[in-house]
């Protein structure tokens, strides 16, 4: 940031796309719930950083819950988190995004909710001018549906001749160039021009995004999600601080508040899947570990007990915060057994040569191998 | 498996056989020669022989043309009810299984029955393969010789293996049932291991497990809730996908509609532009037009005027021709009319006075004679008319005189005719009195034979209605007997039901029942009251830590000093409910009936009523009797009046005489002769006859009558032709007169002929001038009309040249008035006023309206499309197309996940089941020496049934019994079976028998067997039977049941006795056994 202190008029905290109430189906019911609760969590580090910032304003440019009619748990959840603020000039504004649309049934008209909320905390519930501080203003127009071809900005007045007030924008959309933007409010990718706004707020995407992305001024930014939703997400976790000039030039900086890290991890060999076991940072992980291996049998005992570790089992906590397994490609060596089967009595080394003959057969080979492995296992256990 | 009933019916030397089961050791036992044997082929006929092969029809009873039929009821491991009813010789056979005893489920019919069970029972025999054959017999295989062989084969069953079956299914079971006996310890963690693993996946049937914590369902459900979510959240993108669509083409279409509105609105305003502009260019071309018509009616005029004056001259030289011809004419007129004049006198020189007169002279003399010669011929005609119709009459009266005669011989021949018929109808007369003569003969001695009759049959009517008589009294009497006997009976439909609560309570009893083994051992002395079953109590001081065992079926009581009583009970809470149930309804229902009705058994009730019905059967055989003998005896009565009637009716002698004296003595032969040549229906034909001939008299009459009045006709009509002929006599010849009269007609014509010519003569001068003189005045009114017509056409040219000269005067006047140059310089203006316009398109008033309404068209169009876009648009923003991809998206993750975890399981089951099954292989593999396994419990048994004499048993591979070894017998100690005692090798066949069963879990047949056993190791065996029966159900079929229980317990009385707590069965064959009554009276 170029500017002083003192030229700045308006500090703001941009966020969006908190999703609420999300669920994660392809992980565990534990994980799941490990990671909607996440996304709760995540509120107070935001109101930290507006706090340590000292913004004027916060500005939640919608998706703020998952659905519009989420669990009352997700709502209180997000009342009781402004509550505990005690603030008084700083108003947050909540705008209703394509997924928890400004609808008659949905969250936002919930006498209960709204009862809940602190008085400075503003649902926009239509297209409206919300002053700010020093004579700033804010023009937000909430998603009053789920889809819709009309540009949101489209509402928004263009600046009057002679107006010199810094203009704010929010609204919730895609842009142009996202795929399918047609139907979900496409946004002119020089709205923030056309409408003569000095700052225009996005939510929708979950990366950090600078639109467009030469840094060109008035900046169009979505900040993304908080906490990251997807492993393919580019970016994600932050949210966005903007101060404004008094020359109406805003500053942008992206500040990092998620706890989870999603990350996809490739395992080929047993040393990779040693220093894996090995990191110290894996409790705030998302992992999907990919496991494409062919090891000898004790190899596979060693194998299923570092998964173990990482995964956790019903009486010990896996190291990874969630684990994502994907071992359909972890094989077990048939062609060298001997050095164990050599100690075991005839009938069972008389098993272990049929199963290694079945394992000859490509389709029956993962069955004859999984239960080599459970031999193998049944038998060490015995010993 | 276990047997828990047999019935059979009709088969070998078996009328009816009915019997239940008990789980552990049934001792079945009857004399020699009863059927025992009978019930174990049954048995194994059930299991074993296709309904439809040739070895079926052996089962053919002995005494009876039946069906062969066997009803049994086994037990499967699982616990399930199977019911095999097989008919030999109709080929028939069913396969049913239940739960509960009482409902069935058919399973299999016809030849499947078979091959479903040898796959339930795997004794070693050949499948049935695909069609059916009835050729199969009993299948020879070890297992089927061991379980159900008869003991005679005992060689069979020590010499044989199980190498030597059909199929592998014997030598499986027996490996995985003796695997057990023989273990590596760290093979058997690991199979119980997969076994417990995989029981976590599979029931004990091999079926994945269900429920909500199977680990199948866990991730089952997870996949299907997620593919269902999945499914409807696709269907909900689709539609969303479609309005997208949907509205990005109503989008587009808006477009289109808006740019086409734009166009026509601009169309329709250049339209507009064109009307304004056609209308002037119409204005300018009308002054044209009219500018220029004026110059032409100029030109017009200027023209018609040259021609007029062209025109006159023209006429004048006309005029001047005309005149002239005028005058040619009138001097051709002058000419013609006197050349007529010339003509007129030569016609008057024709018709001149001296010719005429000459001409007049001839004409008169020719009308004269042809005046004379009409006279002639007017006399002469109707005489010669007169003289023809003379001539007529005489040749009609010859005609009316050949028909009278013709008349006369019709007559005659009628006559004859008649008298022909009248002699016929007086012959018919007498052949009817004849014959009824005869009949009347004949019925006289009928009636006299019929006398005789009568009283033969009145003496048989008689003899009915006394046995009649004696019928009806027994009727009455054994009816009352029977209603007697029925009293005191409870209906056929109650015996029914009780049979069917007894047989339900006997299953109930099984199903409740199940064994009970109680071992007591009080830790300090204590007295000890015990009930077991329905047995007697039992009180008893037990010593500190010794052992007291009861074994019971049902219930086991104890008293334990005096401080303790348990009540132990087998079975199931629902089979004893049910047991009790049916048991208390036995008492309710069942018993009372059967005290009223003094018997002690619901079969002795069935045995009464079918005596009874045997009784009923036999008085409705004697009251159809009855009713014959009444219908003989009423035809009887029927006879004796019929012939009474016969008799009476018969004529006197004095009648026949006075009937014989009608015919004439004379024709009395030849009245018999036609008489016996009509035959049986003389009497019909003969009144036929009578009426034939009867009307061909009266038509003959009649014909008469006709040709007589047609003869009186003929003979008037020939005296008036006679007088006709007679009056033209006179009048001359015909011939004559006819000559005459062509003479005077033919003189006639030629007169006619010569007057005619001589007109002729005068009329042909005359015609010639005549001719001439019309000529001439033919060309005189041709000259005459030529100068009428030459002065016509003067006139007219005349009138005309003065009518053209008027117009032309008319003409030059207007031509003089007129100005060309003005007209042509208004031409010349109106066209330069047009010239600009003709350069833009004519657009018409019309023109206007329709692009117009094209405007208003598309206007409408283009509404219909925004309110289209902005639908779609509102429903579009309903769906969400977006947040519905990411939904979609996070599913597809989620079930790709639940799969994943699915397939994890799958494998895992089925990886663990692979282990069990390699496991079991390789353990088959090793232990595919039965012998050795068997061996040890057998030979264990064999050296204490021996007390020590025999040792060590070595048996084959396939569980062929090689050897015993025997103490001090040989080096090695070992013997050869043939050495050891008939009684030893049936005793150690027995036990190879007891110890597969046993092993196998699976019931033992032993017919007849240990018959060369004393008594000693008899007692040991009953011993070691009654302990294998705890494991494997064995039935004994003896005849020494004293071998089994003391001879106190047989009382003779019970068809069935259990003992032991349910432990042993008695079943007392020679009661459940019905042979043929043909055979019980031998």
């Amino acid at each position: 940031m170029t500017s002083t202190e003192d030229d700045i008029v308006l500090k703001l905290l941009h966020t969006a796309d908190w999703h609420l109430g999300r669920r994660f189906r392809s992980f565990s019911e534990e994980a799941s719930l490990k990671l909607s609760r996440a996304r709760l969590e995540v509120l107070d580090r935001i109101f930290n950083e507006a706090e340590r910032h000292a913004v004027d304003a916060v500005l939640c440019a919608g998706d703020l819950f998952d659905e519009p009619n989420p669990s009352s748990e997700w709502s209180a959840g997000l009342a009781d988190c402004l509550a505990r603020r005690k603030w008084t000039n700083r108003p947050v504004f909540l705008l209703p995004g394509n997924h928890d649309p400004l609808l008659q049934d949905s969250v936002w008209f919930d006498p209960k909710f709204r009862r809940a909320l602190p008085a400075w905390a503003h649902v926009i519930e239509a297209p409206g001018e919300f002053a700010l501080a020093n004579g700033c203003v804010l023009h937000a127009v909430p998603c009053e549906s789920r889809a819709g071809q009309l540009d949101p900005t489209a509402k928004i007045p263009s600046r009057a001749p002679g107006d010199e007030r810094v203009r704010i924008g929010m609204v919730h959309g895609s842009t142009f160039d996202a795929p399918n933007a047609q139907t979900n409010f496409p946004i002119a990718k020089d709205a923030a021009v056309e409408r003569g706004l000095d700052y225009l707020a996005l939510g929708d995407t979950h990366g950090f995004r600078f639109i467009p992305p030469e840094r060109k001024q008035p900046p169009t930014i979505y900040p993304g999600a908080p906490e990251p939703t997807a492993f393919d997400e580019r970016d994600p976790g932050s949210v966005a601080i903007v101060f404004i000039s008094r020359q109406r030039r805003a500053m942008v900086t992206p500040r990092r508040v998620a706890s989870w890290d999603w990350e996809e991890v490739a395992i080929t060999s047993m040393a990779q899947l040693r220093q894996l076991v090995a990191r110290q940072d894996l409790k705030s992980r998302v992992l999907r570990v990919t496991v494409d291996l062919s090891v000898s049998a004790p190899e596979l005992d060693e194998a299923e007990r570092l998964i173990e570790q990482l995964g956790g089992n019903q009486a010990v906590h896996g190291m990874a915060g969630v684990l994502d397994l994907r071992r359909d490609r972890l094989e077990l060596d048939v062609s060298n057994l001997s050095d164990w089967s050599q100690t075991l009595p005839q009938v069972l080394q008389t098993t272990v040569q049929k199963l290694q003959t079945v394992a000859h057969d490509p389709l029956r080979r993962p069955v004859a191998q999984r239960a080599l492995f459970h031999l193998f296992r049944s038998t060490r256990k015995a010993s | 498996m276990r047997f828990v009933s047999l019935e059979v019916k009709s088969f070998q030397a078996i009328a009816h056989a009915g019997l239940e089961f008990a789980p552990q050791l049934n001792v079945l036992f009857g004399p020699n020669d009863l059927g025992k044997s009978t019930l174990v082929t049954a048995l194994r006929a059930a299991l074993l022989v296709p309904a439809k092969s040739a070895e079926g029809q052996a089962f053919v009873p002995w005494y009876r043309d039946a069906s062969p039929q066997v009803v049994l009821v086994f037990e499967a491991d699982d616990g399930r009810l199977w019911r095999v009813i097989k008919t030999f010789g109709e080929g028939k056979a069913e396969l049913a299984s239940s739960k509960d005893g009482r409902d069935y489920t058919l399973e299999a019919k016809a030849r499947e029955v078979d091959q479903k069970l040898r796959t339930m029972l795997p004794w070693g025999a050949a499948d049935l393969g695909g069609k059916a054959r009835g050729g199969f017999g009993i299948p020879d295989t070890f297992l089927s010789n061991v379980l159900l062989g008869a003991q005679t084969g005992v060689d069979d069953i020590l010499a044989r293996g199980v190498d030597g079956d059909d199929s592998e299914s014997a030598k499986k079971w027996l490996t995985r049932a003796l695997a057990a006996l023989a273990e590596d310890p760290l093979f058997k963690h690991v199979l119980d291991k997969a076994t417990a693993e995989l029981d976590q996946y599979f029931t004990e049937t091999g079926r994945r497990r269900g429920g909500a914590r199977s680990r199948f369902a866990v991730v089952g459900d997870e996949v299907k809730k997620l593919a269902d979510e999945l499914a409807q959240a696709r269907a909900q993108l689709d539609q969303s996908a479609s309005t997208e669509g949907l509205v990005a083409k109503l989008r587009h279409e808006v477009d289109v509609a808006r740019q086409q509105l734009k166009d026509a609105t601009v169309m329709v305003d250049e339209a507009r532009r064109g009307v304004e502009r056609s209308r002037s260019r119409v204005t300018a071309e009308a002054q044209v037009a009219e500018a220029r018509a004026a110059l032409a009616r100029i030109d017009e005029v200027l023209r018609r005027a040259e021609t007029l004056r062209a025109e006159v001259t023209s006429l004048e030289a006309t005029v001047a021709e005309d005149d002239a011809a005028l005058r040619r004419a009138d001097e051709a007129t002058r000419a013609a009319g006197q050349a007529t004049k010339s003509a007129e006198e030569a016609l008057q020189r024709a018709q001149s006075q001296e010719g005429a007169r000459a001409r007049e002279l001839q004409r008169a003399n020719l009308t004269s004679r042809k005046a004379e010669l009409e006279a002639t011929i007017a006399t002469l005609a109707p005489r010669l008319e007169k003289a023809q119709a003379a001539q007529d009459s005489v040749k009609q009266l010859a005609a009316v005189e050949a028909e009278a005669a013709r008349l006369q011989r019709e007559l005659d021949a009628l006559d004859g005719q008649a008298q022909a018929a009248k002699q016929g109808v007086e012959v018919a007369r007498l052949i009817l009195d004849y014959g009824r003569w005869k009949d009347a003969e004949k019925g006289a001695e009928r009636a006299s034979r019929a006398r005789a009759e009568l009283v033969a049959l009145e003496q048989k009517a008689k003899a009915v209605r006394e046995q009649l008589a004696a019928g009806e009294a027994e009727l009455g009497r054994r009816e009352a007997a029977l209603t007697a006997a029925q009293s005191g009976l409870p209906s056929t439909e109650q015996v029914a039901a009780f049979a069917r609560l007894e047989a339900d309570r006997r299953v109930a009893d099984a199903q409740a029942g199940g064994g009970l083994s109680v071992v007591v051992r009080p830790r300090e002395e204590v007295r000890l009251h015990a009930e077991v079953d329905d047995e007697a109590p039992v009180d008893e001081v037990v010593r500190a830590n010794k052992d007291r065992a009861f074994d019971a079926e049902r219930k086991v009581t104890l008293a334990l000093g005096q401080m303790v009583e348990l009540e132990i009970v087998a079975g199931t809470k629902a089979a004893r409910q049910q047991r009790d149930t049916l048991s208390k309804r036995w008492r309710n229902e069942v018993l009372p009936a059967l005290t009223k009705a003094e018997v002690t058994s619901v079969a002795e009730l069935q045995a009464r009523h079918d005596a009874l019905a045997k009784e009923r059967s036999e008085l409705q055989g004697l009251a159809s009797n009855l009713e014959r003998w009444r219908s003989e005896e009423r035809s009887a009565r029927e006879q004796v009046a019929l012939i009474g009637r016969q008799g009476s009716g018969a004529e006197s002698a004095e009648a026949l005489q006075r009937r014989r004296d009608r015919i004439p003595q004379e024709q009395l032969a030849m009245i018999a002769a036609a008489f016996d040549s009509l035959g049986a229906g003389w009497e019909l034909q003969t009144e036929r006859a009578e009426r034939d001939q009867q009307r061909a008299l009266e038509t003959m009459v009649e014909a008469q009558t006709k040709v007589r009045a047609a003869l009186a006709v003929a003979s008037e009509r020939k005296a008036s032709l006679g007088a006709a002929a007679a009056s033209a006599h006179g009048q001359g010849d015909v011939t004559v007169l006819a000559q005459q009269l062509t003479v005077a007609r033919n003189e006639q014509a030629k007169l006619v002929v010569a007057l005619q010519a001589l007109e002729a003569e005068q009329g042909a001068e005359v015609k010639t001038a005549q001719q001439a003189l019309e000529k001439q005045r033919s060309l005189a009114t041709a000259a005459e009309q030529s100068r009428v017509a030459a002065r016509q056409k003067l006139d007219a040219s005349r009138a005309l040249l003065h009518e053209r000269r008027g117009q032309a005067g008319a003409l030059e006047a207007e031509v003089a008035r007129l100005d060309r140059p003005k007209a042509q310089h208004a031409l010349d203006a109106a066209d330069a006023a047009l010239a600009p316009l003709r350069s833009s398109p004519v657009v018409t008033p019309e023109q206007l309206a329709e692009a117009e309404q094209l405007l208003s068209a598309i206007r409408d169009q283009s509404s219909e499309k925004e309110a289209e876009f902005h639908k779609a648009d509102g429903a579009l923003s309903k769906v969400g197309g977006p947040q519905l991809r990411e939904h979609v998206q996070q599913l597809e993750e989620a079930l790709a996940a639940a799969k994943d975890r699915e397939k994890e399981v799958e494998l895992d089951a089925e990886s663990w089941q692979l282990l069990q099954q390699t496991l079991r292989d390789s353990e088959n593999a090793q232990g595919g020496h039965l012998g050795r396994a068997l061996a040890v419990p057998l030979a264990a048994q064999f050296t204490e049934l021996t007390k020590g004499r025999y040792g060590t048993i070595e048996l084959g591979p396939d569980l062929t019994t090689l050897s015993v070894k025997a103490e001090g017998a040989m080096e090695d100690g070992a013997v050869v079976l043939d050495a050891l005692s008939v009684g030893t090798r049936d005793q150690l066949a027995s036990l190879l028998r007891v110890a597969v069963a046993r092993q196998l879990k699976t019931a033992l047949v032993l017919d007849d067997h240990l018959v060369h056993t004393d008594a000693d190791r008899m007692g040991w065996f009953v011993e070691a039977l009654r302990k294998s029966a705890l494991a494997a159900q064995v039935l004994v079929f003896t005849c020494r049941p004293f071998d089994y229980v003391p001879a106190d317990v047989l009382d003779g009385k019970s068809i069935t006795k259990d003992l032991g707590g349910g432990s042993l069965r008695l079943v007392d064959l020679s009661r459940v056994i019905e042979p043929w009554p043909e055979r019980k009276g031998r």
